[in-house]
């Protein structure tokens, strides 16, 4: 039987997915125009978010009984689409390897400085590739029970740190920012989007296929919202620039709150939000990359070879960086592959594909019909 | 089936060896800091950390010896000589408890910014640890002295600069916070502390005196070097610069004019007291004649709870001249606090130049540079006005007998 996912299921599993990235080392805050006017960049590139995922929304809604590996085959033909869907399941893993080695990272350098790396790397994998062969479903469930878990814990968080709040850091408001700072700051933070991705691969297990644009819009505004709250909130807290100092941002304020002399070290409360969102995150990507590749070499998921094979590149490789370097220091070089392989996989590819698709449309709603 | 018994297995053999024991820390083999002395002798950084011995060790060693023991050690930086202490102390040195981070006056004023790197990027220790000067000597000087009744001098000191809730000579100042406003380029106050003899009032113990700390005052920084004190009457004009006063006193002297008008006024006694409960300041900053001029309103609310003069406070003309005699005060701390920054230290430390960004962003871009050489010359006038919400638990005080007795000698 094929599984069902709900729209409500799809959005904790993104939101979350997304949260994870603001809660480790908070790239927005490396965004220009790197100052108070953040948390306006962040609001704007909602509206960016949407302009650039238009494409791959658009194919989505055209192939709602299928993956976009599925369409790609169909509007690119065999050796095209499938060279592409193995392009995309690489693109995919490489977004689940960024958060693991970040994620990594955070523990090694932070809470748990003394435990070996291996030990680390192999519980963390070993959870998510035993979500991810739980199948869909079980995964969603669990994002939907979870998720909503760990974004309540961090607004607690956020409304503790109160007594430290400096509100004068956030102004003056757009007085030292250009608007062309703003708006390239905001096209930049939509980059960090890449959770659509999610989506798309799991548009054919959807309850209700017309959710599409609706679970994409509010998976972003309650993402980006919920980023925007943390932005400021981190910013008053920390200052501007010791904000922009810090590897983890969220964690430094969460060390930061010393409230009524009871809330104090309570960087494990935080630990259980930031493990909840970072293993649903390598743990969403992971699963989409498996399916990529499956779909690609026809592979049943069932069968649930493509998954160890996965896992143990996603697993080795993660071990092999962080034991070689941080990749949190080298995120500036790093940074590069990324917008190139964003503006590749989200904007150029999907913008082809729409291309192709309109040139070739007769014929592929001719052989839709026919198969 | 035969999976799921894998499975099973699998979980109790985990259950078992993962104990969280991984990377642990018994107390037993932890030197737990709880202050840290921080001096710089000769290029070379010493360290002096007050470590705390677990209960139970403490009975090994004996009852007459204390529950504390003190590590110096030396170093090029101060992680080397964190780490330089384990060459003669058989503890690893465990700072995520350490409350104080005292710094010796030489080392301050030679500046800090090279020696606090650590305490940031370590995991271990706290960015609210307090952070303090001490004032005339070595940080090691100021270590070990218990003149209260906590059970460390550790805890003593922290407690003491807990204690600026109710006594606002003096203010709590963590690691965190001097990160924030340093890296953001405002220049700093922190807490300060020094030794002082006070009088040894039990007659059992022999030494007519005892050593205890004050911690009245606040230590000016220019960046990250120490440049001055305020003392602790100027540290209330700086809490009601920064708008942080609540719950400290105004002491000021009872107008002559109340005395001399009212029958029911006694002579003696010189001053009245007000206690803050909330107090709210707002700083405008405006162009006038192209200069830059500031407006500092203060809006005091307490209560009138020491009245040495025995004022008849049910008099409405009587209330008036006392909340004005209080905003007067109110006045003169903030007028001592500025005119100390401006003309001895020429150093903004009440992030006035962040107000001048806020106001005029485009002229802060053009002055910011000159922003101290500009604030020693910036005019301001500070308007303060009083409302006294309490009386405490009488309508008039205990010697305004003695108004009456004056009364009737008069007549």
């Amino acid at each position: 039987m094929k599984a069902t996912i709900t729209s409500k299921q799809t959005i904790a599993l993104m939101t979350t997915s997304r949260i994870a990235l603001a809660i480790s080392i908070m790239p927005t805050i490396n965004i220009r125009p790197h100052n108070q006017d953040t948390w306006i960049v962040v609001l704007l590139s909602i509206a960016y978010t949407h302009i650039m995922m238009a494409p791959l929304l658009f194919l989505a809604n055209k192939f709602k009984d299928m993956t976009m590996i599925g369409y790609l085959d169909i509007i690119h033909g065999k050796v095209i689409g499938k060279l592409v869907g193995f392009l995309y399941g690489i693109y995919f893993l490489g977004e689940a390897f960024n958060s693991s080695t970040i994620q990594s990272e955070l523990i090694a350098s932070s809470i748990l400085a003394d435990t070996p790396e291996a030990l680390v790397v192999i519980c963390m994998m070993v959870t998510c590739i035993y979500v991810v062969s739980r199948g869909y479903e079980t995964a969603l469930r669990a994002s939907e029970i979870v998720g909503p878990i760990a974004l309540f814990i961090i607004l607690v968080l956020l409304l503790l740190g109160l007594n430290n709040f400096k509100y004068y850091f956030l102004q003056p408001i757009l007085a030292d920012s250009t608007f062309l700072d703003i708006n390239l700051g905001a096209i930049e933070l939509s980059a960090y989007y890449t959770d659509i991705f999610i989506l798309t691969m799991l548009i054919p297990y959807l309850e209700n296929k017309e959710d599409i644009i609706k679970i994409f819009s509010k998976s972003t505004i309650y993402a980006l919202g919920l980023l925007a709250i943390i932005v400021v909130i981190c910013q008053i807290t920390l200052g501007i620039e010791y904000l922009k100092h810090s590897n983890f941002p969220f964690l430094l304020y969460v060390r930061s709150i010393d409230i009524f002399e009871i809330f104090e070290r309570i960087d494990s409360i935080a630990v259980m939000a930031w493990m909840i969102t970072s293993l649903t995150r390598i743990s969403g990507f992971l699963m989409i990359s498996v399916a990529a590749f499956s779909e690609v070499f026809n592979k049943d998921n069932r069968e649930k070879i493509i998954l160890p094979i996965v896992g143990l590149i996603l697993s080795a490789t993660t071990l092999w960086i962080i034991n070689t370097r941080s990749v949190i220091m080298y995120r500036g070089d790093l940074n590069m592959i990324r917008v190139v392989s964003f503006i590749a996989f989200v904007i150029v590819l999907p913008i082809i594909t729409c291309f192709v698709y309109f040139i070739r449309r007769k014929s592929i709603e001719s052989s839709s019909r026919h198969n | 089936m035969r999976f799921k018994k894998i499975i099973l297995i699998a979980s109790i053999i985990i259950s078992i060896i993962l104990t969280s024991c991984t990377g642990s820390r018994e107390l037993d083999n932890l030197g737990i800091v709880l202050t840290t002395g921080i001096d710089k002798v000769d290029g070379q950084i010493i360290l002096t950390h007050e470590v705390v011995v677990p209960k139970s060790n403490v009975s090994d060693r004996g009852n007459d010896q204390p529950n504390i023991e003190y590590v110096q050690s030396s170093g090029d930086t101060v992680f080397d000589a964190t780490r330089n202490a384990s060459l003669f102390f058989d503890r690893k040195l465990f700072l995520a408890h350490n409350r104080n981070i005292i710094l010796g006056e030489e080392l301050a004023k030679e500046g800090i910014g090279q020696i606090i790197n650590f305490y940031v990027a370590d995991n271990e220790p706290r960015e609210t640890v307090i952070l303090l000067v001490a004032k005339g000597s070595n940080a090691y000087d100021v270590m070990g002295i218990n003149g209260g009744l906590a059970n460390s001098p550790s805890r003593y000191l922290s407690d003491l600069i807990g204690n600026y809730r109710v006594n606002l000579k003096t203010r709590d100042f963590t690691f965190h916070e001097f990160l924030r406003y340093f890296l953001q380029g405002e220049n700093v106050v922190i807490s300060i502390v020094e030794e002082i003899e006070a009088l040894e009032v039990n007659k059992d113990v022999e030494k007519p005196s005892k050593t205890a700390l004050d911690v009245a005052g606040g230590a000016v920084f220019r960046k990250d070097k120490l440049i001055g004190y305020f003392n602790g009457e100027e540290m209330k004009g700086f809490n009601f610069l920064v708008d942080e006063f609540e719950n400290g006193l105004i002491v000021f002297e009872t107008p002559d004019e109340l005395v001399k008008d009212s029958i029911f006024t006694a002579t003696r006694g010189e001053y009245t007291v007000l206690e803050v409960k909330s107090s709210k300041v707002k700083k405008n900053l405006e162009i006038k004649d192209e200069k830059l001029h500031l407006t500092i309103d203060v809006k005091v609310v307490g209560t009138l709870l020491e009245n040495t003069k025995g004022l008849n406070i049910s008099n409405k003309d009587m209330l008036e001249a006392i909340k004005s005699a209080a905003s007067n005060q109110v006045k003169e701390y903030i007028t001592m606090t500025m005119e100390k920054a401006q003309k001895e230290f020429k150093v903004d430390s009440f992030s006035i130049g962040n107000l001048v960004h806020i106001k005029y962003p485009h002229l802060w871009r053009e002055i910011s540079d000159e922003w101290e050489s500009i604030f020693p010359d910036l005019d301001y006038d500070v308007n303060v006005s009083t409302d006294l919400i309490r009386h405490g638990l009488i309508n008039t005080p205990v010697n305004i007998k003695l108004g009456e007795d004056r009364l009737k000698e008069n007549k």
